[in-house]
């Protein structure tokens, strides 16, 4: 499968969806006007990579510092889709990195470790 | 636009009168008797080519179709600017440097240059942006009086004793808040509707509506109830229980996240029912913030059920006790040295810091800090900030 990237642009975030590695990576800040339009496609090619894993392993990681209630149902979508890979028999890897003195997203991952139990969450401290 | 031109039958030394006598004279369009444009001559190829040796004598007196562009971009006078502008970049440099020629019905009518083209679309562009925001000013002064009731009820209950920090990003915006004095209490509500600007504006009215029936329908002494109904309404407004599709076949997945407090006076008995807002407690004296939660559920959302209910909480407050309800405009901002959000922590911080001044100087200090915070980053949401004493 073709890998996505995008650069960041102000209120996109990077987004570095390499397939062939099994490796996805989302950084920077989330708040498009349309979140649905700017992910639509990429929750799309996501779907139908993990249809295709067979018991293997993803590392997604995600470096985000600020996203917007429409973007937040959008990262869900793509954690349902990583819980259910993971049920399935995949091993999903999620590195969710956040500022030491950033509670909010540190929160926010840690919610997501409550909602998405199958996908093995490594919340990952940056350097002051 | 109104330019000279030249007839087919004419020489190349008629060229050169004509660009001698019409020293700003870019491009000479050459037009057949019936007025129809054929080509156009460019003053600098012409002249560069004029000048060489021997050039003159051999062509002045011949046609002056020698040193013709035979495909100029020829326009009717009718096209939309937009289309224009289209149509220009696609023939590429040409129409920057020789300009294009504007016919109607076929016919010369004049002939364009880049920089009209330029100022066209920046006088169009303006016009837009101008009536857009116009529309947008005036959706404000409706979203300002939707929301005035509840000022005013709040302003009847509390007077000295609160503030309203209620800061839309973009004029209108998804945040606002419902209040209304009881016979035996008060009912208050902040929320936050899913997007910003025009599409959050149009929540918080469907949103209000909701409230409003929700109190009626409920009698509005149970928060939770109260959330409940709402989402009902929402979600029935909304038609988010169907497989309708709205254009470009996206179904509407909005809601709000929202916090609802009642007061009931006689036995100061404060009960709280949240969806994704909390409820922040400052008792007189306090060293810290109290942040009570209520569930992570939003409310009228698609995946939020149709028969959601959320848990109230029931508190004893003591006199003097502040409560604060923030949207999450507060709480993620982005700003700071290390550009990260304001976070729960700075709230606190910064609310117990002016625990002992007047609400109005709380709201300042507010202000001042969460300001101060953003610094040179943009606004990322509507920010709205309710404090009051009790």
């Amino acid at each position: 499968m073709e890998k996505i990237h995008l650069p960041a642009t102000s209120n996109t975030p990077e987004v570095d969806f390499d397939f062939q590695a099994r490796r996805l990576m989302l950084r920077g800040e989330s708040y498009p006007e349309s979140a649905a339009a700017f992910y639509g496609d990429i929750l799309e090619s996501t779907r139908e990579f993990l249809a295709g894993l067979v018991e293997q392993d993803v590392i997604v990681e995600v470096q985000l510092t600020y996203f917007n209630s429409s973007s937040t149902k959008m990262l869900f979508g793509l954690f349902e889709m990583l819980n259910q890979a993971a049920q399935a028999g995949n091993r999903v890897h999620l590195h969710w990195y956040y500022d030491s003195e950033d509670e909010t997203i540190l929160e926010f991952g840690l919610e997501l470790r409550e909602d998405f139990p199958d996908i093995e969450f490594l919340p990952r401290e940056l350097e002051v | 636009m109104d330019s000279p031109s030249i007839g087919l039958a004419h020489t190349n030394e008629d060229v050169m009168a004509l660009f001698s006598r019409h020293r700003g004279l870019q491009s000479l369009p050459v037009l057949q008797k019936d007025g129809q444009p054929i080509g156009l001559i460019n003053r600098n190829i012409f002249l560069a080519a004029m000048t060489k040796p021997y050039y003159r004598e051999i062509y002045a007196r011949k046609s002056c179709l020698a040193f013709m562009d035979k495909e100029p971009m020829i326009i009717e006078e009718s096209m939309p600017i937009d289309t224009l502008s289209h149509v220009a970049v696609e023939a590429g440099d040409k129409v920057f440097s020789d300009g294009f020629i504007i016919v109607r019905e076929g016919r010369y009518s004049g002939i364009g240059y880049g920089m009209d083209l330029m100022r066209a679309l920046a006088d169009l562009q303006q016009r837009r942006h101008a009536q857009v925001l116009e529309s947008i000013e005036y959706a404000s002064i409706i979203q300002h009086s939707f929301l005035r009731p509840a000022k005013q009820a709040l302003e009847d209950v509390f007077a000295q004793g609160h503030f309203l920090v209620w800061e839309p990003r973009d004029l209108v915006g998804g945040d606002a808040f419902f209040f209304t004095r009881q016979v035996d209490g008060w009912l208050g509500v902040v929320f936050d509707c899913t997007g910003h600007g025009v599409p959050g504006a149009f929540m918080t009215l469907i949103a209000g509506a909701a409230f409003e029936r929700a109190l009626l329908e409920t009698g509005g002494k149970d928060p939770g109830q109260l959330l409940a109904v709402v989402n009902r309404h929402v979600k029935n407004a909304l038609a988010q229980h169907d497989s309708d599709t709205g254009p470009a076949g996206r179904v509407s997945n909005d809601g709000l996240d929202a916090a609802a407090l009642r007061f009931d006076d006689a036995s100061r008995g404060l009960s709280y029912a949240g969806a994704r807002i909390p409820l922040i407690v400052l008792p007189p004296g306090a060293q810290e913030c109290e942040f009570v939660t209520g569930e992570r559920m939003g409310v009228g959302y698609a995946e939020t059920a149709h028969d959601a209910q959320w848990t109230v909480r029931t508190l004893a407050v003591e006199p003097g006790t502040r409560l604060f309800l923030a949207t999450d405009g507060v709480f993620d901002q982005i700003g700071g040295k290390k550009r990260i959000a304001f976070g729960k922590r700075r709230l606190g911080q910064c609310l117990l810091d002016g625990a002992s001044a007047s609400m109005g100087e709380q709201k300042a200090l507010f202000m001042d800090t969460f300001r101060a915070y953003q610094g040179q980053e943009t606004r990322r949401d509507d920010v709205t900030l309710l404090g009051l004493t009790l």
